[in-house]
């Protein structure tokens, strides 16, 4: 069963970046192509159980160029998940490496105790 | 070719619209040579009068895994992404594409290879491409006696 559910993002003129989501028993793993972003420029936030991941490239069209030949535009990323675990937010991590994002989402792990039995 | 002399205008009119014509889509087939198919990575190419300069979309690759070559007016783009290493995880979506990738077209002017400059950030490799010395436009002085 996966965790996460992928959430309509109606803001306009936002491109959806490419996910892959690793899963395992006590986390999950998000990877997201972010290319021209950088750590300052990466959100991640919870709005209850939606994940919202947003970046701003700061890559800018060389200057004193005509352009002659286009594939892409650059623009701001958005990518929302419904997170249907619960994540433990204070050990959730995020790292961007070469426009590349990695978000490691722990689960809570619920409580559990040993209860010692004793003899009297 | 007999002209019907009462259509000469008009026909002057459509050469001229035909020689515009023409003149437009040599402008816009600098790049259109059948050398270049779009692809991965994703790429932009920007020119002016002396260089060319190529802006590819690489995320999560480190300038090790790029490799580039020039010759004459050739270009090669080459990139061997590392997979991603999570073992004991299932993959419950993939949408990254992490196979390795190669690019090249042609320019229509021969690279001068010594001034090749390539910038990787975050993920958006900068290449300038800029033209040999005896390929660029000279001007030429009119001395007057």
């Amino acid at each position: 069963m996966n965790t996460t559910t992928e959430l309509n993002t109606k803001e306009k003129e936002s491109f959806s970046p490419p996910v892959n989501i690793y899963e395992q028993a006590s986390e999950a793993i998000l990877v997201v192509d972010l290319p021209g972003v950088d750590e300052k420029e990466v959100d991640v936030s919870f709005e209850k159980d939606t994940l919202i991941i947003k970046g701003n490239p700061t890559y800018s069209v060389p200057e004193g160029y005509k352009i002659v030949h286009k594939e892409f535009l650059l623009g701001q990323y958005v990518r929302k998940f419904s997170v249907n675990k619960p994540i433990d937010l204070e050990k959730v991590s995020a790292v961007i490496k070469n426009g590349r994002l990695t978000l490691k989402l722990p689960y809570t792990i619920p409580n559990s105790k040993k209860i010692e039995v004793k003899t009297v | 070719m007999f002209l019907n002399i009462y259509n000469r205008n008009q026909t002057r009119n459509n050469l001229w619209a035909d020689l515009d014509k023409l003149q437009e889509e040599l402008a816009n087939s600098f790049f259109k040579p059948s050398s270049l198919f779009e692809g991965t990575p994703s790429i932009n190419l920007y020119q002016n009068e002396d260089e060319v300069v190529v802006t590819a979309l690489v995320p999560g690759l480190d300038a090790e895994s790029i490799e580039m070559n020039v010759v004459d007016n050739h270009f090669l783009l080459k990139g061997n992404p590392k997979k991603e290493q999570n073992e004991g995880y299932t993959l419950a979506r993939e949408e990254i594409n992490t196979s390795e990738f190669m690019r090249s077209f042609d320019l229509p002017f021969k690279i001068n290879s010594e001034r090749v400059e390539a910038n990787l950030k975050n993920g958006v490799l900068v290449v300038k491409l800029p033209k040999r010395e005896e390929e660029k436009a000279k001007k030429i002085t009119v001395k007057s006696e």
